[in-house]
């Protein structure tokens, strides 16, 4: 007690003052929070906001891609990728475990699993796009902290089917090349968003209202006719095959509307493969690689003359044996030709005659009938990449140029850009702006954005008339095409083997060619413009022996499949019995699917009668025939449309159901 | 003024008034605690335990158990706990070493024996029965404190242990948190200031190389120097908790309202409860806070300024040591002034025997504040009595001596 007492007072005043500084310390902290919470407070709160209201993405449905009867060419559908919230598992402290478990399942190395989780974010994707087996193993090791979200993964059903017209999408949906870059906007669609109030795992928590109106993306329909995309590209690869050539390209134009009814190029790309990159090797060679046609492109100079009325099909010209000279050059002719009528001009291809055709003319006739058929300028296709060729100006054009261009070397263009060209002659005179997409519709089928032809007259028809009939002699006995009839129809096309400039000498390589055809048929009304080109072929490189087979088994098979009448009644008893009707003719060839999951169904499909199935029995039905249906109505169906038997493949089958009694 | 008293009945010693503040200071923060915990961790208890309430229950099982240690504790004389120092401080050793050996491992550290599905840091108690015995030992030194042989280097020597074996753990936090209630304790009972600057001076290597030698303490450093930098690093507690804070403004976002404990702000309930606070109630809110701990600083020196004995105040003011230096270094590390430690908010944040621990604490100090009649004295020394004042006015029953003598209670000059 008296020790207490006497120590005291200096307790006491040391107690209140340690009291004290504690309470001064805990003030200056109260400072500290006054300090972040009134005077930075907006900085905190921005930051705060910036977690949590994230805007949360709803990622639309990408678009599909379909062929002119609707078909799918490229369409999405949903996979699942995997994620982990490294936070979490770090507090749960059960990281190791699930680093083995992926290591063992998914074949990642362990360094890199585990730097991923040595993080305090809440989201790292482990893998996406997983395949089914990977999903199925990894939910076997599930734990706290993994996660699965469903993406969208693009599918190309069809495989290499118009690979380099479709282009590709990558992972996340964007679109890299072809029709999947150029519609990305509409493929894509409005993107909904949705500002919602996220927990650091990043999922949703709040998310009423505040919803932005989105749509998912649109499809596309577009001109490309599956079945002679398919027949084409078949064709193609068999005739870039069979001269041992380096690629191949070509094009099938409607003539009437400048629709693009089939692209090809070879080598070709599969679109579903991961490995893609953008700006790969892999081109669209019809709209982006210009080249010297070669005799394709008589057709026009020779047009420019007749159009002036300085030339008459009938008319007489003297082709020199295959050698003459202009100026300081001499033109040869492939074989030694002496007196023929412009008509044969055309039709044997004389480079000599051809030059004094287009001299008569003049250069500036020559050359703007060039301009009007768009050479040297881009057509305008709704394609990536395209280039339009060089036409030199007139004024650059000397005594040579004159000759050289008019016989289709000096000047390039691309294949798409001689096709329409030919497409032009063949409708009497009309200049399409080709297109691929003819139509943008929602996933409702309402058309959202429509893409009518677009074309203008740049030929009298009459001409066009003359320059149709001098074509049809090319494909005439004493033609160079003579061989590339078609039994049943009268066709018009032009040969082209040009000459290619050797890219280490800079002349023109004798050994380097590129061997074209180019047609329409029916002559009188032609439905069809196919284009050809094979490059760099070895051994023979005659534009008929090399491109022109390729362009008759492509155009005889697609005027079957459309049901274009014969134009010539006689031939179509010589038919031989297996190619009149398109359907059974390419079972019959063994022609097999392009892809596992869906056979190409050729132009028409088996409607099996429905009638009084039940909903269950009618969708099994439609599954097993690749119908599509449209059901109204419960019950059992009382009515189809189209009624049972023959239809065109992917049309629709419309059901009406009824309650029975 | 003096004003007297009229004679009453003698009562016994237990039945002194405790402090009624000092007593309401602590239930206003376990009651805050328990609806900032249920705010904090609903969300997250939903997503993780299926019950929004999960942690809230454990949390009242708790606080229910505390009240009652409390209570319990405010009835029995604190001179009991005398007896006890050695004993129990022996006990506190054993259970140290015994947890690094037979301890379960969380989050790489060994603090927790469980029993069951109860669980039982001895590192709370150590806190406990270290002011314990340095009260005793303090008291019983009395003049002799301070010399260096006799008053210094025993008390130092067993707090070290002590520290020493908390940092085997490692549970840097409470090894800090008892080496300064040590030295301040040391402090006020007289030891010489000079030994106390060497001790800290002495200390203060060992800390640097607790820090600097272990990665993720040095990295922790760092954060707390440059927490952006950081910031999905080891800054990322530190910086979402800054967030929270920051985002409350004046009067916050209203309780229940936050969004950081959406899984942003780790250990929302525990030892970042204020951050939740800041965010749902504002600057308001942790001032509310603080001024709590205030009263409690505040009445609880009291109390061991009125203690009947030097142990009592000792004990008293040890007690109080640890709660506000605890209450300091969670409040500066949630406000991104200290580094980042493991430190609870006494009586607020979840955590079942911490809060135990520190309402039987508590109970202590409110036995201690029933008093004696030397607090008359010392509210004229120290000029602490304007309360007590209005107090004895409004409430006529007054203290009494354990002797039965009858004593006046001088009010004022």
């Amino acid at each position: 007690m008296s020790a207490w007492a006497t120590g005291q007072r200096w307790v006491r005043v040391r107690l209140v003052t340690v009291g004290i500084v504690l309470v001064v310390l805990l003030a200056s902290l109260v400072a500290r929070a006054w300090r972040l919470q009134i005077k930075e407070s907006k900085k905190y709160r921005e930051l705060a906001e910036d977690q949590y209201l994230k805007e949360v993405e709803l990622p639309s449905r990408r678009g599909r891609i379909l062929d002119r009867h609707g078909v799918e060419l490229a369409a999405s559908a949903e996979v699942e990728s995997l994620w982990v919230n490294p936070a979490e598992i770090n507090a749960l402290g059960h990281g190791e475990e699930i680093v083995r478990a992926f290591h063992e399942v998914l074949h990642i190395d362990l360094p890199t699993l585990r730097k991923a989780l040595r993080t305090h974010r809440h989201f790292v994707w482990v893998k996406r796009r997983l395949s089914p087996e990977e999903a199925a193993a990894v939910r076997g090791v599930q734990r706290r902290g993994v996660y699965f979200t469903k993406e969208p993964r693009r599918w190309y059903p069809n495989r290499a089917l118009a690979g380099p017209v479709l282009g590709w999408a990558g992972l996340d949906g964007v679109g890299l090349e072809g029709l999947e870059l150029h519609y990305d906007k509409q493929l894509r669609g409005a993107r909904a968003e949705i500002q919602g109030l996220r927990d650091a795992l990043g999922r949703e928590v709040f998310s009423e209202g505040l919803e932005t109106p989105g749509h998912g993306g649109y499809d596309l329909v577009t001109t490309i006719d599956k079945f002679i995309q398919y027949r084409l590209e078949r064709a193609l690869e068999a005739g870039v095959e069979r001269n041992h050539a380096k690629a191949g390209v070509a094009v099938v134009l409607d003539p009437k509307s400048g629709e693009i009814l089939a692209m090809a190029a070879v080598p070709t790309v599969n679109p579903n493969d991961p490995s893609l990159q953008p700006g790969q090797a892999v081109r669209n060679r019809a709209v982006t690689d210009p080249f010297e046609p070669g005799s394709t492109m008589k057709t026009f100079s020779i047009s420019a003359a007749i159009e002036a009325g300085l030339v008459k099909p009938e008319e007489h010209w003297y082709c020199e044996n295959g050698k003459y000279q202009i100026g300081p050059a001499t033109i040869h002719d492939a074989e030694k030709i002496g007196d023929v009528t412009t008509t044969q001009v055309l039709a044997e291809s004389s480079n000599i005659c051809t030059a004094k055709i287009a001299r008569r003319s003049g250069r500036e006739r020559v050359h703007n009938l060039l301009r009007r058929f768009g050479f040297g300028a881009a057509t305008g296709i709704d394609l990536p990449g395209e280039r339009g060729g060089v036409l030199r100006p007139v004024e650059r054009w000397g005594e040579v140029e004159l000759a050289t261009v008019a016989f289709g070397q000096g000047i390039t263009a691309t294949p798409l850009q001689v096709a329409r060209g030919y497409a032009t002659i063949a409708n009497g005179g009309t200049l399409f702006r080709p297109r691929v997409v003819s139509r943008v519709v929602d996933d409702k089928g309402h058309v959202v954005t429509e893409f009518p032809p677009e074309g203008h007259r740049v030929l009298a028809p009459e001409v066009a008339a003359t320059m149709r009939q001098m074509l049809f002699a090319v494909i005439q006995p004493g033609g160079t095409g003579e061989k590339l009839a078609i039994p049943g129809y009268r066709a018009g096309g032009k040969t082209g083997t040009a000459q290619k400039v050797d890219p280490a000498t800079r002349r023109y390589s004798t050994d380097k060619w590129a061997s074209s055809f180019v047609g329409f048929a029916p002559l009188d009304d032609p439905r069809l413009v196919i284009f050809v080109m094979v490059d760099e072929p070895s051994g023979t490189h005659y534009g008929s022996m090399v491109a022109g087979p390729v362009w008759r088994e492509t155009m005889e098979a697609a005027l079957h499949y459309l049901h274009v009448k014969p134009s010539e009644p006689a031939a179509v008893a010589t038919m031989p019995p297996s190619t009149s009707g398109s359907a059974p003719a390419i079972e019959e060839e063994g022609v097999v699917s392009v892809s596992e999951e869906e056979v190409v169904t050729p132009g028409a499909v088996e409607v099996p009668d429905f009638t009084g199935l039940s909903l269950g029995e009618a969708v099994e039905m439609a599954q097993r025939a690749h119908l599509a249906l449209e059901i109204a109505g419960s019950g059992r169906v009382v009515n189809q449309s189209p009624g049972p038997g023959r239809a065109r493949a992917s049309s629709r089958c419309h059901l009406q159901l009824s309650p029975p009694g | 003024m003096m004003e007297s008293t009229p004679e009453e009945t003698r009562i016994s010693a237990s039945s002194y008034r405790i402090d009624p503040l000092l007593f309401a200071a602590v239930c206003a923060l376990v009651g805050f605690g328990l609806v900032m915990v249920y705010s904090a961790s609903a969300f997250y208890a939903q997503r993780s335990f299926g019950a929004a309430d999960y942690f809230l229950r454990r949390d009242f099982a708790y606080a229910t158990l505390g009240l009652c240690a409390m209570a319990v504790a405010a009835r029995t004389d604190f001179e009991r706990y005398r007896r006890w120092a050695y004993p129990l401080l022996g006990l506190t050793v054993l259970l140290l070493l015994g947890v690094l050996l037979v301890g379960a491992r969380i989050n790489g550290a060994k603090r927790w024996f469980h029993i069951g599905s109860l669980s039982f840091q001895p590192a709370e108690l150590a806190k406990l029965s270290l002011m314990i015995y340095l009260a005793r030992s303090l008291a019983k030194k009395a003049e002799k404190v301070k010399s260096f042989t006799v008053g210094f280097l025993p008390h130092m020597a067993i707090a070290g242990l002590m520290m020493v074996l908390l940092l085997k753990q490692p549970d840097l936090g409470t090894a800090v948190i008892l080496g300064m209630a040590t030295l301040v304790l040391l402090f006020v009972a007289g030891a010489k200031v000079s030994y106390l600057v060497l001790a800290f001076l002495g200390a203060a290597p060992i800390v640097y190389q607790a820090i600097v030698g272990t990665p993720w303490r040095f990295k922790r450093m760092l954060a707390y120097l440059d927490p952006w930098h950081y910031r999905y690093d080891v800054g990322y507690q530190i910086t979402e908790s800054l967030i929270s804070i920051g985002s409350g403004g004046l009067t916050g976002q209203g309780l229940g309202d936050g969004k950081q404990k959406l899984f942003f702000l780790p250990e929302a309930h525990t030892d970042y409860i204020l951050a939740i606070v800041g965010e749902e109630l504002g600057f308001v809110g942790l001032t509310a806070v603080a001024l709590c701990f205030t009263l409690l600083i505040w009445r609880g020196i009291r109390a061991a300024l009125r203690a009947r004995n030097a142990f009592g105040c000792y004990l008293g003011f040890g007690i109080v040591a640890v709660i506000a230096l605890q209450a300091l270094v969670n409040l500066g590390v949630v406000l991104g002034s200290l580094p980042t430690k493991g430190l609870p908010l006494p009586f607020v944040s979840n955590g079942g025997s911490t809060l135990v621990v520190d309402l039987l604490a508590a109970g202590i100090l409110l036995n201690i504040s029933r008093g004696a009649p030397e607090a008359a004295t010392t509210q004229r020394i120290v000029g602490l009595g304007w309360w007590s004042r209005l107090w004895a006015r409004s409430n006529r029953r007054r203290w009494r001596r354990t002797t039965g003598e009858r004593v006046q209670l001088e009010i004022g000059e």
